[in-house]
């Protein structure tokens, strides 16, 4: 009996899996749920071995094994070793219901720092900067041609910073909940700005429907990327035989 | 010492307070102008009356009371006493009698002034010629009445019957009470001043007894109340009165006929009907068979005597005839209409109730304020009727609906019968169709679709960054993102990677997935082979870098503290770190990198990057390869007037772009066909769709009109 190639018998196997995922566009069925779990469940196991193999092998088992666990304990030790390995401990502690309160410090400080990370960086990294691109859309020098500029980019630039202007206005208004309540209780914008919120709504809705066109190309040459992958492998088995 | 019991609170206050020291209610009955029997009922239920001294001894209650007596000067005790009692009654009682009579003096009582003759006698004219609309109802239903029973059943009014079985005997209190003649200029009281009437100059001289004016006249209740212990302690001396029977002859003095004045006043009150003949004005014309007799503040002793009567004409059912009181036109007119009757009804006296509380205890016939205060009725009035606004009703419309709606029984949903996803394959069909049928086009004769002729405005800039990066330091190349996405993210990606290979860029790899790393050594040892590119010479991978944003903040900051290991490092750093591999000397922090390339297909991971990595890239370009549905919310990033990000690679069609226009070998395959066919197909069922909808709502449209 010739001794398959490895390569061709992964080939075979996600020859298979390919088609059982695409077997939902039947209904789903076993062969599609078997197919998931599968991914599951090996994505899972690698991000474990992953996790071992780059992050708590290297970080708080290799040095005990490498120095002895009177590392632990040195000056620098304490900082790197101890520290880390309290907290992992105090994780443990949420595996019991009576205990898990001592668990909750190290997901306390995970939380927090986390949030903090990401609010601070939001503000210095997102809010501030596009406050200011939007804000210099604004600026006369916009609606003046620049020297040696063409008339056609002058105005696709004027255009493009009136259209971003009112598309920022406008959502922003339609974000505002603010509202005069009438006699019938019922809360009412302006006129003004409902018709600003109306058209904010409009730009929303295009911004989505650009992101849903998005993912729908990309789904799509997914799908064509399978099928050619299965036409390889239906051209190499043919061609083999 | 003697106590008295609130009739409100209950509270025990001193004999002699007159107000409750708790609620202020009096404790002393207001009693004006009763007989002797009554007031000493009077005087025995709401206190216990002193034991008055036949010797003369006196209280100190008693000399109070003479020194009101004596001090009131606006008082004035119209019940004229005669001069004649002082002989049989104590020294204190002639003391008072005295000093009531020095207050005031009236007109002889024998006989009564001529100005009131023509008082009365104008008053009778005056009667004549203005009689209100009810009181000519009165008259008129009185003379139907008068005609109606035959003359024998005079005979059997009370008054007429009390008159013959009382027998000619005075009560012995009487007697002394009697005036005397001798007496006249003590008591004597001018009547009109009494009824605050001012005497005309030409008084008639009429014969009426001066006693039986001052015996009717009114007194009122604050000044009566003033008086009253004096009247209980005469009528203490005699208690037998009470029981004697009276004289026709006597009896004028406890039934004296009115004046003129009181005769208008009579006309004047809505409830009492008049007790004088109209026409003659004379007492003993009355047909007291009009009489409403509970509306007479009689004699006690009389009530009494009234009971006594045999109960013959009761048993008839022909009780006094008594006409229910009417009301006047204008009064008739401002009467609320729904809340009381038309009629007041005025009850026999046995029928009305006691009252049971209050200052007016023991009292028959009080009118009650319960009626009218507690009891539930109609609103009379628009001003009681409730004032809703248009959101309180609106507001109650929706709970009324909510309420209806909790109420209705929820139908058990019918089983759906199970309908085949005939549409859902139909789709399915149509796109596994058209991206299946290019890779027969070659085998078929057709051509494919063209690859893009014009460069986008974005991709320009972008190539000319990688082809201008310099190879001495390296480039870090981020792939954040999941397998399910590599046929997408390997195809577009693959185009800059590259290039960069192509260039000798060297290439070091990171991913905050874990299954990142795997993905990136897939792609760059596929695109590697190629070029001759070896790992760790010419990319290296560093693996998987765990902790999110913090974790990228902290590699911006200081990458050789983050990242301890490798992933699937060369031999010859196996046992070492990665930081020891040539391609990474001089890396310190992230703006060490020549270029920073992050590939995803997550928004949040592109907005991660750019925002933890802001403050300490440095100049170090940044270029997102994205998925076609992260681009738009990058995008803002890359068009800013500052750009954070500096290049945008997004799509197979950028990437067919890039390497048509960076001289990259076009190695699509069929594949760019079956993108090709598979967006016509989802474009058709697009407008497939829309126009269904369309039809369908001009359908529902149709149906409507």
């Amino acid at each position: 009996m010739p001794e398959l190639p490895l390569d061709f018998i992964e080939m075979i196997i996600a020859a298979f899996v390919t088609v059982m995922i695409l077997s939902y566009a039947i209904g789903d069925n076993v062969l599609f749920r078997v197919a998931t779990y599968l991914f599951i469940g090996v994505a899972s196991g690698f991000a474990g071995a992953i996790a071992w193999e780059n992050v708590v092998k290297p970080t708080l088992v290799q040095p005990l094994i490498d120095e002895g666990p009177a590392s632990l304990f040195s000056s620098e030790g304490a900082l790197t070793f101890l520290i880390p390995w309290m907290l992992v401990l105090f994780l443990f502690f949420k595996l019991s219901p009576r205990l898990s309160r001592f668990g909750s410090f190290p997901i306390a400080l995970l939380v927090g720092v986390g949030a903090a990370v990401v609010v601070g960086g939001s503000i210095t990294g997102t809010l501030v900067p596009q406050s200011l691109a939007a804000m210099g859309m604004l600026s006369p020098a916009t609606a003046v041609s620049a020297p040696g500029q063409s008339l056609s980019a002058w105005l696709e630039q004027l255009i493009g910073a009136l259209i971003s202007i009112l598309a920022t206005i406008s959502v922003l208004i339609y974000f505002r909940f603010s509202a005069q309540r009438e006699l019938t209780g019922r809360a009412r914008r302006s006129r003004i700005a409902e018709i600003f919120a109306y058209l904010g709504k409009v730009f929303i809705a295009v911004t989505f429907g650009v992101m849903y066109a998005g993912a729908l190309m990309a789904t799509i040459v997914v799908l064509a990327q399978r099928f050619q992958f299965l036409h390889d492998v239906v051209t190499n088995i043919v061609g083999g035989a | 010492m003697a106590e008295i019991r609130c009739p409100m609170c209950s509270t025990m206050n001193q004999e002699a307070a007159e107000v409750c020291s708790n609620c202020q209610a009096r404790l002393t009955p207001l009693v004006a102008d009763l007989p002797p029997s009554e007031q000493h009922d009077s005087g025995a239920e709401g206190r216990t009356p002193p034991q008055s001294d036949a010797n003369g001894g006196n209280d100190d209650w008693l000399a109070n009371i003479r020194a009101d007596a004596a001090m009131g000067s606006g008082v004035e005790d119209h019940a004229a006493e005669p001069e004649e009692a002082d002989d049989a009654a104590p020294d204190w009682l002639g003391r008072l009698r005295e000093a009531d009579s020095s207050i005031e003096e009236g007109p002889p009582s024998d006989k009564i002034p001529d100005w009131m003759g023509d008082f009365i006698a104008a008053g009778d004219e005056a009667t004549e010629e203005e009689v209100p609309e009810w009181l000519s109802r009165v008259r008129e239903r009185r003379e139907a009445q008068t005609e109606e029973q035959p003359e024998s059943d005079e005979g059997e009014d009370w008054i007429t019957r009390l008159r013959e079985d009382t027998p000619d005997e005075q009560p012995a209190g009487l007697e002394d009470l009697k005036p005397s003649p001798d007496d006249d200029e003590s008591i004597e009281k001018p009547a009109p001043q009494a009824l605050d009437l001012d005497p005309p100059p030409d008084l008639p001289d009429t014969q009426v007894p001066q006693d039986d004016l001052a015996g009717e006249q009114v007194i009122p209740s604050q000044e009566a109340g003033d008086i009253a212990p004096s009247v209980d302690s005469v009528v203490d001396d005699s208690p037998p009165a009470m029981q004697e029977p009276i004289s026709p002859d006597e009896e004028v003095e406890w039934f004296p006929a009115p004046d003129e004045r009181e005769l208008q006043e009579a006309e004047e009150l809505l409830h009492v009907p008049a007790l004088l003949d109209d026409e003659t004005g004379d007492a003993s014309a009355i047909e007291l068979s009009d009489l409403n007799l509970d509306s007479i503040e009689l004699p006690d002793w009389l009530g009494e005597l009234k009971s006594e009567t045999p109960p013959a004409a009761e048993d008839e059912g022909e009780g006094p005839d008594l006409a229910p009181a009417t009301l006047p036109s204008w009064l008739e007119a401002m009467r609320p209409v729904d809340t009381f009757r038309s009629e007041i009804e005025i009850e026999a006296e046995e029928v009305l109730p006691v009252e049971s509380a209050g200052p007016l205890a023991g009292l028959r016939g009080v009118l009650l304020a319960e009626p009218v205060v507690a009891m539930p009725r109609s609103a009379s009035t628009a001003a009681a009727r409730l004032e809703v606004t248009e959101r309180q009703y609106a507001q109650g419309e929706l709970l009324q609906r909510l309420v209806e709606e909790e109420e209705k029984e929820i139908p058990p949903a019918k089983a759906e019968r199970r309908r085949l996803p005939l549409v859902r394959w139909g789709i399915a069909f149509v796109l596994l169709l058209a991206v299946i049928l290019p890779f027969g086009f070659s085998q078929l004769g057709i051509e494919g679709y063209a690859f893009p002729s014009v460069v986008s405005r974005d991709l320009e800039p972008l190539i000319n960054l990688i082809s201008g990066i310099p190879t001495e330091r390296p480039a870090l190349v981020v792939f954040d993102y999941t397998p399910g996405y590599s046929g997408e993210l390997d195809m577009v990606a693959g185009a800059l990677l590259e290039h960069m290979v192509m260039r000798s860029l060297p290439i070091i790899t990171v991913s905050t997935r874990p299954t990142g790393p795997p993905l990136a050594e897939g792609l760059l040892n596929k695109i590697a082979a190629g070029y001759g590119a070896v790992n760790g010479e010419s990319y290296l991978h560093l693996g998987y870098l765990s902790g999110g944003p913090t974790a990228v903040q902290l590699f911006s900051i200081a990458p050789r503290s983050v990242v301890l290991t490798g992933y699937h490092l060369p031999d010859s750093l196996s046992e070492g770190s990665v930081w020891e591999s040539p391609l990474l000397q001089g890396v310190q922090r992230l703006s060490d990198f020549n270029l920073v390339v992050v590939i995803t297909a997550g928004t949040d991971t592109a907005r991660t990057w750019v925002e933890q990595t802001h403050p300490w890239i440095g100049d170090t370009p940044l270029v997102m390869v994205l998925s076609a549905g992260a681009e738009p919310l990058v995008r803002p990033y890359f068009e800013a007037s500052e750009p954070q990000v500096d290049g945008i690679l997004t799509g197979l069609p950028a990437a067919v772009s890039y390497r048509q226009y960076s001289g990259l070998p076009l190695e699509t395959g069929v594949q760019w066909d079956a993108f090709g066919m598979g967006m016509l197909a989802v474009e058709l069922t697009l407008i497939a769709g829309g126009a269904y909808g369309v039809g369908l709502w001009l359908l529902r449209l149709r149906k409507r009109r």
